[in-house]
C-alpha cells in the first residue's frame, strides 16, 4: 500500500510526530487553563447510577472500591470525586477500600483534599478508610464474604472492630451498593460481589466501557460512569461543575484534533493515490 | 526426601483439593464447607501479601545481577531503581505508608512518572491513527466512520455539529457492540472453565 502513496505522504509520515504532539499538547492544555463552557447531555448509564444513589435508604452502607494503578488516576478522579461527594451529600455510610496497592493513598488524598466536602460526617461513624487489602480478586472474594475475618485495621492502623460503622458492616450482604473504580476491578466485583446480591455501579476507564455494556443490559451493573465524561455528567446532575467539566474541555478539543488529523490523513492518501494512478 | 518434595504431583494435588472445595462451596451452601472455604480464602490473602515481598526480592535480585555484571546501558539504571526501591520500602516499613516522606515520594515522583507514561499513550495513538487509519476498503471505511461517530458522540461539540451522533453512537454501543461483546465474554467464560479444569487436574 505504501507504494501507492506519493512523496508528499511519505514526507508527512516522517515529519508528523512532532507537529501532532505539539498540536495535541496545545489543544489539551489551553482548555484546562482557560475552561470553555460547553453544553453537555447526560447519558442514561450515568443517570441510572445517580438515581440509584439518590434512592438509597438512610443509613445504607456503600463500598467505594478503588482499583486503578496510579497512572490511570487522572482519568478516574473526576468520576470518583463526583460520586464520593454525592455519597457524602446523602445520609448514607461509606466504606473506602483499595484492592490495588496504589489506590489507598489516592483515595486518602482525595478524601482529605479540596475536592470533597464531607458535610460534617464523622470518621468511623459515617465513613471509614480501610486502606489496601492484598490478594487482588481472591482478596475481594474473601472480603466480600466476611469483612472482619480478613481485615483487622483501617488506613490509620485502628482496629476495625472498634469503629461503629463496622458493627453493621459484616459482609457484602450488608451493603446497599458497591462501587468499583477502574477496569478489571469492575470485573472482579461482578464475579465476587455480585453473587452476594449486592447491587454494583461503577466508574470505568473509557477503554473498558464497551466490555461492560452487556452487564448494564442484564442489570448486573445498576449504572456506569464512563471515565472523565461520566464524571462531568455526574457533576451536571449534582449541579456542581468540577474537575470533570474542566478536563472535558481538553478531551473535547483533542478529540476534534484527532478526527481532523484522521480526515486529513485520508484526504492526503486519496489525493496521492489518484496522482499515482494518473501517472501510470 | 527432596525428590518427593520436588515432584509435580504434590502441588497439583493440593491445588485440586482446594480448587474443588472452593468450586463446590460456591454452588452448594454447606456450613462446614463454608467455614473451611473462608479460612482458605483468608490464607489466599496472606499468600498474596507475601507474594508482594517475594516480587520485591526477585526484582532486587534482577537489578543486582545487572549491576554486578555492569551490563552496558542498563546497570546504572538498575542501580538507581534499586536505590529508590530500597529507600521507599525502608520508609514504608519503618514509618508506614502514611509517613510524610513516603507520601512525598509517592505524590511527587511515582504519581507524575506513572501518569506521564500513561498519558503518552494518547499521543502515540493519535500519531498512529493519522498514519494508519485509512479507508482503504469497505470494511476499514466502515470502521473509520464508526470511530468518528462514536468519538463525536463522546464530546459535547458532537451534538453542536449534529444532535443525531449520540443516538447513532448509542445504537452502535448498545446493539452492535453489545452483541459482539456478549459473544466474546461467553467465549472467554467457556475458555476459562476449560483452563480451570485443566489446572485442577494438572494438565
Amino acid at each position: 500500500m505504501k507504494g501507492s502513496e506519493s512523496g508528499l505522504t511519505a514526507k508527512i509520515r516522517s515529519n508528523q510526530p512532532q507537529v501532532i504532539y505539539g498540536l495535541l499538547l496545545i489543544f489539551i492544555i489551553v482548555p484546562i487553563l482557560y475552561p470553555i463552557a460547553v453544553p453537555m447531555a447526560v447519558t442514561e448509564d450515568t443517570k441510572k447510577l445517580y438515581d440509584f444513589v439518590e434512592k438509597l435508604r438512610d443509613g445504607s452502607l456503600v463500598v467505594v472500591d478503588g482499583g486503578v494503578t496510579v497512572g490511570w488516576w487522572p482519568e478516574m478522579q473526576p468520576g470518583a470525586a463526583a460520586i464520593s461527594q454525592h455519597l457524602f451529600n446523602r445520609p448514607v455510610r461509606i466504606i473506602f477500600i483499595a484492592f490495588i496497592e496504589d489506590t489507598s493513598i489516592l483515595l486518602h488524598q482525595m478524601l482529605t483534599g479540596p475536592l470533597i466536602d464531607k458535610k460534617g460526617k464523622k470518621y468511623g461513624v459515617d465513613y471509614v478508610e480501610l486502606g489496601f487489602m492484598a490478594g487482588g480478586e481472591a482478596g475481594m472474594a474473601a472480603f466480600a464474604r466476611d469483612f472482619h475475618a480478613v481485615l483487622k485495621s483501617d488506613y490509620y492502623g485502628e482496629p476495625i472492630d472498634t469503629l461503629p460503622i463496622m458493627k453493621d458492616a459484616v459482609n457484602a450482604k450488608s451493603l446497599a451498593l458497591w462501587i468499583p473504580l477502574g477496569g478489571w476491578e469492575v470485573e472482579w466485583a461482578l464475579r465476587q460481589v455480585g453473587p452476594h446480591g449486592t447491587p454494583i455501579g461503577c466508574v470505568s476507564l473509557a477503554g473498558n466501557v464497551p466490555g461492560f455494556k452487556p452487564f448494564l443490559a442484564t442489570g448486573q451493573l445498576v449504572g456506569l460512569l464512563n471515565s472523565v465524561k461520566g464524571g462531568a455528567e455526574y457533576e451536571i446532575l449534582m449541579k456542581k461543575p468540577g474537575l470533570g467539566a474542566v478536563y472535558m474541555g481538553g478531551i473535547s478539543l483533542s478529540h476534534i484534533v484527532t478526527i481532523a488529523l484522521v480526515i486529513l490523513g485520508n484526504v492526503i492518501y486519496f489525493v496521492s493515490r489518484g496522482k499515482v494512478k494518473k501517472e501510470k | 526426601m527432596s525428590d518427593v518434595l520436588r515432584r509435580r504431583e504434590i502441588p497439583v494435588a493440593i491445588a485440586f483439593v482446594i480448587g474443588l472445595l472452593l468450586l463446590v462451596e460456591y454452588f452448594v451452601a454447606v456450613p462446614e464447607m463454608t467455614a473451611v472455604a473462608r479460612t482458605i480464602q483468608s490464607w489466599g490473602v496472606v499468600f498474596a501479601a507475601m507474594a508482594l515481598g517475594v516480587g520485591a526480592l526477585t526484582l532486587g535480585a534482577y537489578y543486582y545481577g545487572h549491576i554486578r555484571r555492569r551490563t552496558p546501558g542498563t546497570w546504572y539504571l538498575c542501580l538507581w531503581s534499586l536505590l529508590v526501591m530500597v529507600l521507599t520500602i525502608t520508609i514504608g516499613v519503618l514509618g508506614t505508608t502514611r509517613h510524610p516522606m513516603y507520601i512525598w515520594l509517592y505524590s511527587n515522583i511515582y504519581f507524575p512518572l506513572s501518569a506521564t507514561t500513561v498519558s503518552l499513550l494518547g499521543y502515540f495513538v493519535v500519531s498512529a491513527a493519522f498514519r494508519a487509519f485509512r479507508a482503504r476498503n469497505v470494511e476499514s471505511a466502515l470502521l473509520l466512520l464508526t470511530a468518528i461517530i462514536v468519538m463525536l458522540a463522546n464530546i459535547p461539540y458532537g451534538r453542536v455539529i449534529w444532535s443525531g451522533f449520540e443516538a447513532v453512537s448509542a445504537w452502535v454501543l448498545n446493539v452492535v457492540n453489545l452483541g459482539a461483546f456478549r459473544g466474546i465474554q461467553l467465549g472467554i467464560a467457556v475458555g476459562g472453565i476449560m483452563v480451570g479444569i485443566r489446572r485442577l487436574v494438572g494438565r
